[in-house]
């Protein structure tokens, strides 16, 4: 065999190529090493947070609080059947008949409601189910829709009845009204009263006079004061069934020109079921923060509408503690 | 609860807001006797105001037939099936207003006493109100009072002093403007709760099913703060209405026609005192209804409104005052009777209306000998 290289020289290539081997084998098993504690420390935090949250779901029982589950994608955001919330935690929170200003609820028809919520990591969900035996989705003169709002105060000691001033908390509120408005289409005049007539309304394209088609010129808008006016409660144009709102004290309810929140309320079987959900946190100051791991406070109000619940006549919860899962 | 003065009561009373007197109070007098329930009024008002989408069944001016008539129906004898005849000492409301009915300890929490009306109350105005059950006997058009009777009762927004919509909005959502009483829903804040629908003893504030929000009457603002009279006025063929503003800072004046016919004279009556309310459209009974009848919905004054009625042709200010009635499109805040004239001036102290106290009249012969023509009477 020929080589190029002398005995010494090869011997210290040999040495080289010893030295660069072995530290590629340590650079190796430093790898393997790293990778496996990796893995095993994952393992350790998930385990560990895992029991973390099992004793977080455990004390938010005993201390009579809601436990906000964490659950791997897919947050049933809108969807208040899903099988998800067959498994969420459940508080039974009590509710009351306004009777601390005026107007008052004469007479109570819900006694309690079923909160349940779930957070995906990055957004979080409330389900409101109670029983209400009948399903009341529009208004008229003397007639009011069912509906339910969550409370979550914005400073640390705003009251549960709406805050109080430079206390802000915010509501965000639903409707079966909205609902419907948002499935089908914008509850107008003839959804109320099928067999209504009337010759022209200025200005409009019709019939069939619906809002929005038939009012497509400007100046057939002229007498929808409240649309014009730019009230919130006008638009027939809603895309949410959800409003999102602030409020320092009874009367000073507001709503937010921008809102985040989604949801969609069912009724079946006696029951509404109604899901809220929103990004844990958003860049609006007014807007309520979550955080994974941390605790909060909310509050329930629903309307019966059959029983002639509307505004303050309303049946409301004191706040509840909620944790939200790590 | 705040109290304060209400006039037409002859007592203090319990109000909840402890709000300043405007500076002058819009007002109207509608003469019943000449009202013949043409509904031009209601027609000019909706034609202009109400005709939109959601505005169905809402007549912010409405004329009705009493006794029987009602328009959201019953919207008055249900209220006072509720609440019990008034009750008067002379010329004080011994009987409680609606706002003094909540009694014990959460009285201050309860809303104003009152109804809403259902769907069906407002879907029907004026079917049925004139069916007559029988005649008057010849000649008993002449006897003063009959024994079967009806009057037409025109109706709009009284603009309260103490409105009930008002203290009822849990958002202050209704407010009554400093500068002239006009009482208004703000249409950004209204949320639709309608205890303002509730709480109005006269039912004129009206939830609309499209805009999801409560509207009333707004008294023509815009004509107002132009020195006109509010389309109603100024529509109304048998110039039944005269529309102006009370003194409500001092005393009333005489040269003023609303303080002369209103306060002065107490020719016209507010509708049903006895709630408290305040209310500022002011009636001139009608002279052929029975006074008991009439007590109920005017308070205690019927019978000396009555008598001034009968005796105008020698009351020659007073006549003077109610022939300005639908003389002129524009609001007259002064006028005076000189000689055979009345003459009605506005804010700016212009000259708006001369009226003579007897219109002219000529006969002319049968026979035109400039034409070789006979003039025949036609009708």
């Amino acid at each position: 065999m020929r080589t190029d290289t002398t005995p010494p020289e090869r011997e210290q290539r040999r040495g080289l190529a010893l030295y660069l081997g072995g530290i590629a084998v340590c650079v190796l098993l430093i790898g393997i090493g790293a990778v496996w504690g990796n893995v095993h420390y994952t393992r350790t935090l998930e385990r560990s947070r895992a029991r973390q949250a099992e004793r977080v779901r455990a004390e938010c029982a005993e201390r009579g609080a809601l436990f906000v589950a964490r659950i791997p994608g897919n947050l049933p955001a809108t969807d208040p059947q899903d099988d998800a919330w067959d498994v969420a935690p459940v508080l039974e929170v009590p509710l009351q008949r306004q009777a601390l200003t005026m107007p008052m609820l004469e007479q109570a028809s819900v006694a309690r409601v079923e909160l349940q919520a779930l957070t995906d990591g990055s957004a979080i969900a409330f389900r409101v189910s109670w029983e209400d035996p009948t399903q009341d989705t529009h208004v008229d003169a003397g007639r009011f829709a069912d509906g339910v709002a969550l409370q979550f105060p914005l400073t640390r000691n705003a009251a549960f009845t709406m805050g109080d001033r430079d206390q802000l908390v915010q509501i965000l509120h639903w409707t079966a009204l909205w609902q419907l408005d948002v499935d089908e289409h914008f509850q107008d005049v003839q959804d109320l009263h099928p067999n209504m007539w009337v010759d022209l309304y200025w200005f409009a394209e019709g019939p069939p006079w619906r809002l929005p088609d038939s009012f497509q010129d400007p100046r057939s808008l002229q007498w929808l004061v409240g649309y014009s006016a730019g009230n919130p409660l006008s638009d027939f144009r809603r895309r949410s069934p959800i409003e999102e709102l602030v409020a320092e004290g009874f009367g000073t309810l507001t709503v937010q020109p921008r809102a985040v929140a989604t949801g969609r309320g069912v009724w079946s079987d006696g029951r509404w079921r109604v899901v809220f959900s929103r990004p844990l946190a958003t860049d609006d100051p007014l807007d309520y923060r979550f955080w994974l791991g941390g605790s909060g406070k909310v509050s329930a109000a629903v309307w019966d509408g059959s029983h002639g619940n509307v505004g303050g006549r309303k049946h409301y919860s004191n706040w509840v503690d909620f944790e939200v899962s790590p | 609860m705040p109290e304060r003065f209400n006039w037409q009561i002859g007592r203090p009373m319990a109000y909840p807001y402890d709000g300043p007197q405007p500076e002058r109070q819009v007002a109207y007098v509608f003469d019943t006797n000449k009202c013949i329930e043409c509904q031009t009024c209601t027609v000019a008002c909706k034609t202009c105001w109400t005709s939109g989408k959601g505005q169905e069944t809402i007549f912010w001016n409405n004329v009705e037939t009493k006794p029987y008539g009602g328009y959201p129906l019953e919207w008055d004898t249900r209220l006072l099936d509720q609440l019990g005849p008034a009750e008067w000492k002379g010329k004080r409301l011994a009987s409680r207003t609606i706002f003094e009915q909540a009694t014990g300890k959460d009285s201050d929490k309860q809303p104003p006493f009152g109804h809403r009306p259902a769907v069906e109350d407002y879907a029907a105005p004026n079917v049925g109100e004139d069916d007559i059950t029988g005649l008057v006997e010849k000649g008993g058009h002449f006897a003063g009072v009959h024994p079967i009777w009806m009057f037409y009762l025109a109706r709009i927004c009284n603009h309260c002093d103490n409105p009930a919509c008002l203290a009822a909005c849990p958002r202050r959502a209704i407010y009554k403007r400093v500068e002239d009483g006009i009482v208004l829903v703000d249409q950004e804040r209204c949320r639709g709760y309608q205890e303002c629908v509730r709480a109005c003893p006269y039912k004129k504030v009206f939830f609309n099913v499209v805009s999801r929000i409560s509207e009333k009457c707004i008294g023509c603002f815009p004509r107002v703060e132009n020195g006109e009279v509010a389309l109603c006025v100024q529509s109304c063929i048998g110039k039944i209405r005269m529309h102006g503003f009370l003194t409500t800072r001092g005393e009333p004046r005489e040269d003023n026609p609303l303080d002369y016919i209103v306060r002065i004279r107490r020719l016209a009556l507010p509708l049903y005192p006895q709630y408290g309310t305040g209310p500022n459209v002011y009636y001139i009974p009608p002279i052929h209804v029975p006074t008991r009848f009439l007590e109920q919905l005017f308070g205690p004054g019927v019978e000396q409104s009555r008598r001034l009625y009968r005796g105008l042709a020698g009351d020659r200010r007073l006549l003077g005052c109610l022939l300005l009635f639908g003389a002129t499109d524009r609001m007259i805040t002064r006028f005076d009777v000189q000689g055979e004239v009345a003459i009605g001036w506005n804010d700016a102290g212009e000259e708006i209306a001369r009226v003579p106290i007897t219109e002219p009249s000529w006969v002319r012969d049968h026979y035109d000998e400039k034409y070789d023509a006979y003039r025949h009477n036609t009708t």
